[in-house]
């Protein structure tokens, strides 16, 4: 019986989120953001159909499937409930992916086990707003944080 | 059983001398021994066929020599340096060597002949020669030992006097398409000003061509960066050096931990020098300090701080594109991270592990966006000049209008009911203006707690339109609008009603980025935003059927929804928007 715990990450109903897919034993993490209605569990499904840009960027990287994967886990992190984060134009959204990913970038020599990003980087032009730096910096700490207990 | 299959000494040194070396790489090759042997005086001799001809004559060379006071060699020492393929016992760690065929291959794609004059005492001098027709004649790879003459002895004594040291001829330069003294001068004082940046600045190398000193020369121009401070690339003008990304640390393979230093930084817009100091030629001095050009942008790659790769596009990272000719990066590695940075023997070039290339494209994508958005708004403020800025001829134009005070069929609202709108107004706008100003400081990157209103009038303004411009009136397009909507009214009783427009909303980046050579389509979506903007403080203060409340509800939604609708349109139609569309698109 494999068990998941959800919590509450299938609400996305005035709610986004940036997640991270984390696989320690293959060494892959992958970051992403979602104001879908169904949060990131809903999310979820986009990245392991059969084009999936989780599944794609996997394979094309590791050169194997991610169904030999079996450790993945699904960090949800809420942004804070205000229009500019849960709104269709995703600047906002897209500059905390992109400082995350990049957080991660420079960190991940000094974790162990250690792992690629190959999530896609986009960047966008809000990456300077103190607010957004401050959330993408508390995100990628939280991250570091509990690495060694995920 | 094994055969021996032999080997034709003369038609591989041939080749390897056609590996494409330039005069000044392979000057610069022969330098890195010079460093290897502790040098701390290089001098480049350059000795013409014809001194009666100027340095602008190509094909002119007879001979060059790279004299060093470095360790020098004995015997033994200089026939280990002209084998081919050169052990690589003695090749400490952090060597700038590589594959032992440096010197051999560097020579001989310049001349025919190859001189070694070494001493490992300043005593002792010995001498030995390779010819490449010699040894091509005799399929035979060898040296020849030689007597030194009275012009070996006058160079040494001019440059050497009791020291020990190396002298490095080549001679025969061929006389095909060589180039002229002064270009091969010119080029060694950027190339390797560039090359020995670190050797020249921190380690106490001098290199010389005759009697002048090469000086060094940072291709980012740190020094600069740290005066000027991070590159804001809404604002930057194009006339400082600025910090994109400040030395930081990679990891390039996550199983071995190899690292490397990545740093980033804009160089000035030349063009902008041409506009704030016309007719002093200012922007071509700019271009030649800053090395600005097609071949100087991109990626600089130092091993062991020896320049392994000028301007590298990075197997694609950096797009061959001018609007990243302010881009220059630096990456620092020793040479552990040879295997991720495969480099060629004439350390020119490289090719990047697809690992090192993901890790480093990655990193990079902010900064070449931040780089390609500021040479793009230094190109703004150039255009703004010559031509006037589309946004402030769309305030001008709308200065002096006044819209219709009722429409026909509107009723008047009571006296008492119209001055509770006004109040409500002028306490909601005030409200505003303090989140105004707590959104621009946040854009600024400011850490400040903004809550209260701007205490100056300057601050203020700076609030309401973005920026301290008396030119804007009306139309202000900054970068947050509340709620990230693409516009929103603002009133005050100096100003009347005005408009605010989120230039980063998708929609209006459509316009203004996308569209930019479109001036007159973009004073046109100034204008009608101003009207939809006046049009809703109209509503406000002209419908008495709802209340304002009511009506500042409904009319706000309306606004988050058009803006809504126009991001997710721009973003699913974009390959077929202007100005993208064309009339063989599939529509």
């Amino acid at each position: 019986m494999k068990v998941v715990h959800i919590h509450d990450c299938f609400k996305g109903d005035d709610q986004a989120y940036i997640y991270i897919w984390l696989s320690k034993s293959h060494k892959v993490v992958y970051v992403g953001m979602t104001n879908g209605f169904t949060g990131t569990i809903g999310r979820a499904n986009g990245h392991f159909i059969r084009k999936g840009q989780l599944r794609s960027r996997f394979e094309d990287l590791r050169g194997y499937s991610i169904n030999k994967v079996d450790d993945l886990v699904l960090l949800s992190f809420a942004l804070p409930k205000k229009k500019i984060y849960t709104s269709v134009e995703k600047s906002y959204r897209e500059a905390i992916e992109y400082l995350v990913q990049k957080k991660l970038l420079i960190e991940r020599g000094k974790l162990a086990p250690t792992f690629d990003v190959i999530s896609w980087v986009r960047s966008s032009p809000r990456t300077s707003n103190s607010e957004i730096v401050n959330i993408a910096n508390q995100i990628s700490q939280l991250f570091i944080d509990n690495y060694a207990t995920l | 059983m094994d055969i021996d299959l032999g080997i034709d000494p003369g038609r591989l040194l041939f080749g390897l001398s056609r590996i494409g070396y330039t005069t000044s790489s392979a000057l610069c090759d022969i330098i890195d021994n010079s460093i290897r042997a502790e040098a701390k005086n290089v001098t480049i001799v350059i000795r013409k066929e014809k001194e009666e001809y100027s340095d602008t004559k190509k094909n002119n060379v007879r001979e060059y020599l790279i004299i060093d006071n470095g360790l020098g060699m004995d015997e033994q020492q200089i026939q280990d340096a002209l084998q081919l393929g050169s052990s690589d016992v003695d090749y400490e760690i952090n060597s700038l060597s590589k594959f032992g065929l440096g010197l051999k291959s560097a020579s001989f794609s310049q001349g025919d002949t190859l001189r070694i004059i070494s001493s490992a005492d300043g005593v002792t001098y010995f001498k030995y020669e390779v010819s490449l027709p010699k040894v091509i004649e005799a399929k035979r790879y060898f040296a020849t030992k030689l007597d030194l003459n009275e012009d070996d002895r006058k160079t040494i004594d001019e440059y050497l006097s009791d020291s020990s040291g190396t002298i490095i001829a080549i001679g025969d330069i061929r006389k095909n398409n060589h180039p002229s003294v002064r270009n091969t001068i010119k080029e060694l004082h950027t190339k390797a000003g560039v090359i020995y940046f670190y050797y020249i600045k921190d380690s106490g190398v001098s290199i010389n061509i005759g009697q002048t000193a090469i000086k060094a020369i940072d291709p980012l121009f740190i020094d600069e960066a740290n005066e000027n401070g991070n590159l804001n690339e809404n604002e930057w003008d194009g006339t400082v050096v600025q910090w994109i990304e400040k030395p930081q640390e990679l990891t390039l393979d996550d199983e071995s931990g190899i690292k490397a230093i990545i740093e980033i930084t804009q160089l000035p817009y030349p063009p902008i020098f041409k506009i704030k100091s016309p007719n002093e030629g200012k922007d071509a001095a700019i271009r030649e300090k800053y090395l600005i050009g097609a071949g100087n942008y991109g990626f600089y790659v130092y091993r062991n701080k020896r320049l392994i790769s000028w301007a590298s596009q990075l197997q694609g990272i950096i797009p061959y594109d001018q609007d990243y000719f302010a881009f220059r990066g630096r990456i620092l590695i020793n040479d552990t991270a040879d295997d991720f940075f495969n480099i060629d023997v004439k350390k020119s070039s490289l090719t990047l592990s697809e690992e090192a290339w993901n890790t480093i494209s990655d990193f990079s994508k902010e900064a070449k966006s931040k780089s390609k958005a500021a040479w793009l708004n230094a190109g703004k403020v150039v255009h703004d000049i010559i031509n006037k800025n589309p946004n402030e001829l769309a305030n001008k134009l709308v200065d002096d209008f006044e819209q219709i005070d009722r429409l026909p069929g509107d009723q008047n609202l009571n006296e008492d009911e119209l001055n509770n709108r006004l109040k409500s107004i002028k306490e909601d706008m005030e409200e505003k203006v303090i989140e105004f100003a707590k959104m621009l400081n946040d854009d600024l990157g400011g850490n400040i707690d903004v809550a209260n209103l701007p205490d100056t009038p300057e601050s203020k303004e700076k609030a309401i339109k973005g920026e301290n411009n008396p030119s804007l009136s009306k139309i202000f397009r900054v970068s947050s609008v509340i709620d990230n909507l693409l516009w929103e009214p603002y009133y005050d009783t100096d100003l009347g009603p005005c408009v605010r427009i989120n230039r980063h909303h998708r929609f209006a980046r459509l316009i203004y980025e996308n569209n930019s050579p479109n001036k007159d389509l973009q004073i046109i979506f100034d204008i009608l935003l101003l009207q939809l903007a006046e049009s809703e403080l109209y509503a406000y203060k002209n419908i008495a059927d709802e209340s304002y409340e009511k009506l500042k509800s409904i009319l706000t939604e309306y606004r988050r929804i058009v803006s809504e609708f126009l991001a997710n349109l721009t973003r699913k139609l974009e390959d077929r928007l202007p100005p993208n569309y064309s009339s063989d698109s599939n529509i």
